[in-house]
């Protein structure tokens, strides 16, 4: 029983240190420069993830841009921004088209430079790239959100 | 530190700002072509679409205008310093940037076009699409209606919609049923849901056709598709019609919903008029086909201060005919409180259904069901469920129908699902069951459900 219940703790912490984002890492929320939005709550951020939110103030369609699954940004959108797991994920997202409403548009990219680039050429995108990776070139050219007021580097910045 | 961070530019070279150029040029160039009517596609659009299309452009245009000023003011300084060796690569336009992930593990929502094509990139809602699911399951029930242990084949869901316009989509779902599948040709194909969707603005949707009654949450959010709902089992009291349910799930009529006006509390509401599957196989008898006049208007909540928080009521009304001979009032009223977030799903519904037939006598129905599930881990997923009814009436109502029609008294389920993939999952179930008109009994399941 004992030898089970180690297995059973050992599986369950690799699941969760596999979904589990790098504590050191910070995150930014990035738009288009022509996207009014300049400041978002939290819960707004989590909301346009989870495909609760599909529209800007503007009416127009978010695209929601992630990273692919073994990234940094997707294992944070996925653990911590969303707690939820991929497969949960996929779950709802099909749950919402299923429910007859219009369904969350989703491109996914693998890496950050590729990401900020469809931000740049999608006036509607938005995408969580590492903080690190907005001195990328490919990123110059888009806007950096803040998140509750704060600006990635800043004191009580949330996406890390 | 915005400023800082967008100070951090490399040197870019002569040849990525002649790029970037040429990129602008080239898309100002197929503006004016699709302006002058020359490109097939956007002639055959229509002229709102078409001024979509070129307001995009423009706005393609002006940012990469911007983009390149940024990169000429970043070039500026350095005019005099030698040049590096090796030039860093430059922004190049996108056709250069990385290819797209291979795994993509929720791409099946994903509309938006490959990031190596930026022009059609920018329109993912502009383009005719055509998005499809389907679900399947594999089952073993002992005594799941009390008597028989077997494997069961379950349900093949059939779902697809496509985008007819900027306000217009077709919604089909077919359900296989082949759980009382015993001859090749026992297989029932039921038109789940057939739709036009129109989608006019947030406050006015209209859908014609058939249609799931908006009556409750968890009809509404897992009619069909055994991979959508955690549990193996629904909750009794939205058994479907042909296998004896009371509750009219589905309806042929027009259905019109949207939001109200309501700040941070949210409101939507569902209002419908139609006809409803009028019959029922627990009776065995006839079906009344008329027009029976089904009304259902619900009103529900989605705080914005709460996300995952949905609370909701609807009332439903129309002639029911479980019996040939028999056409019933019935009134049906729901309340829900549901609560799906993270790692938390939380539903709770209460009904209560009232038949009546003159002199005949009435029956009425209170029952409510509670499910909670938890996940645990990456894709561990235990869950619990109480349900309860109560039918008692009065006359031939009671005698003949309520207690004949709605048998089942309370229901204990418990169970786990687990993920094996983003696509397929296991789920082990035991439950106990206690009817009016029989011992009560224990069910066990498992069940391999898997979307594709």
């Amino acid at each position: 029983m004992g030898h089970i219940l180690r297995l059973i703790a050992a599986l369950l912490a690799a699941a969760m240190l596999h979904y589990a984002a790098d504590p050191a890492a910070a995150f930014a929320a990035v738009v288009h420069p022509s996207n009014a939005t300049r400041d978002l709550h939290l819960r707004d951020l989590t909301s346009l993830f989870e495909g609760a939110n599909r529209q800007w103030p503007n009416r127009s369609g978010v695209v929601l841009v992630e990273r692919d699954a073994g990234s940094a940004p997707f294992r944070y959108l996925m653990g911590r921004l969303l707690n939820t797991t991929p497969g949960e994920y996929k779950r709802s997202l099909q749950n919402i088209e299923y429910r007859g409403e219009t369904p969350v548009s989703i491109k996914i990219l693998n890496s950050d430079a590729a990401a900020c680039q469809y931000v740049f050429n999608v006036p509607s995108a938005i995408a969580i790239v590492e903080t690190a990776s907005l001195a990328l070139p490919a990123c110059g050219g888009i806007q950096v959100l803040r998140i509750d007021g704060k600006l990635p580097g800043e004191e009580g910045y949330r996406l890390k | 530190m915005r400023t800082n961070l967008r100070a951090r530019r490399h040197d870019f070279s002569d040849e990525a700002i002649v790029s970037l150029r040429l990129a602008s040029a080239f898309a100002l160039l197929f503006g004016v072509i699709a302006e002058a009517g020359g490109g097939v596609a956007v002639a055959a659009e229509p002229p709102d679409e078409k001024d979509q299309v070129i307001q995009k452009l423009v706005e393609r245009v002006e940012a990469l205008e911007r983009q390149v000023a940024a990169l000429e003011q970043t070039r500026a300084p350095q005019a005099g310093q030698a040049q590096p060796a090796q030039p860093p690569p430059a922004q190049a336009p996108i056709a250069a940037a990385e290819q797209p992930a291979q795994q993509q593990p929720t791409s099946d929502a994903t509309n938006a076009a490959d990031a190596t094509q930026p022009d059609t990139s920018t329109q993912p809602d502009n383009a005719s699409r055509f998005n499809f699911h389907g679900y399947a399951d594999a089952d073993f029930l002992r005594d799941a209606d009390g008597y028989t242990k077997k494997f069961e084949q379950g349900e093949i869901d059939l779902f697809a919609t496509e985008r007819l316009s900027s306000h217009l989509t077709a919604l089909l779902e077919l359900a296989l049923e082949t759980d009382a599948e015993s001859l090749a040709d026992d297989v029932e194909v039921n038109v789940e849901r057939m739709l036009l969707q129109y989608r006019g603005n947030d406050f006015f949707n209209a859908d014609i056709g058939s249609y799931r009654t908006a009556l409750g949450y968890y009809s509404t959010a897992y009619l069909r598709g055994a991979w959508l709902q955690t549990a193996i089992s629904r909750p009794k009291m939205f058994t479907f019609e042909d296998q004896g349910g009371f509750l009219p799930l589905h309806a042929v009529g027009v259905s019109v919903n949207g939001r109200i006006p309501s700040g941070d509390l949210n409101l939507h509401y569902v209002a419908e008029v139609g006809s409803s599957r009028n019959y029922g196989n627990t009776a065995g008898l006839g079906v009344e086909p008329s027009f029976n006049r089904a009304t259902n208007l619900a009103v529900f909540s989605q705080p914005a201060g709460v996300p995952g928080l949905e609370i909701g009521f609807s009332t439903y009304h129309d002639l029911f005919s479980p019996e040939a001979g028999f056409q019933l009032n019935r009134a049906i009223w729901m309340v829900h409180f549901v609560y799906v977030r993270g790692r938390v799903e939380f539903l709770n519904e209460g009904m209560r259904i009232d038949l009546s037939y003159g002199s005949l006598g009435s029956g009425t129905g209170l029952a409510f069901y509670s499910q909670i599930a938890y996940r645990v881990a990456s894709s561990w997923k235990p869950y619990g469920r109480v349900e309860y009814l109560n039918a008692y009436g009065t006359g031939v109502i009671e005698t003949a129908i309520a207690r004949e029609y709605i048998p089942w008294k309370t229901v204990y389920t418990g169970g786990i699902r687990h993920d094996l993939t983003d696509s397929v999952a296991v789920k082990f179930e035991l439950g106990r069951e206690s009817d009016y008109l029989r011992p009560s009994y224990i069910t066990a399941a498992v069940q391999l459900a898997f979307t594709f």
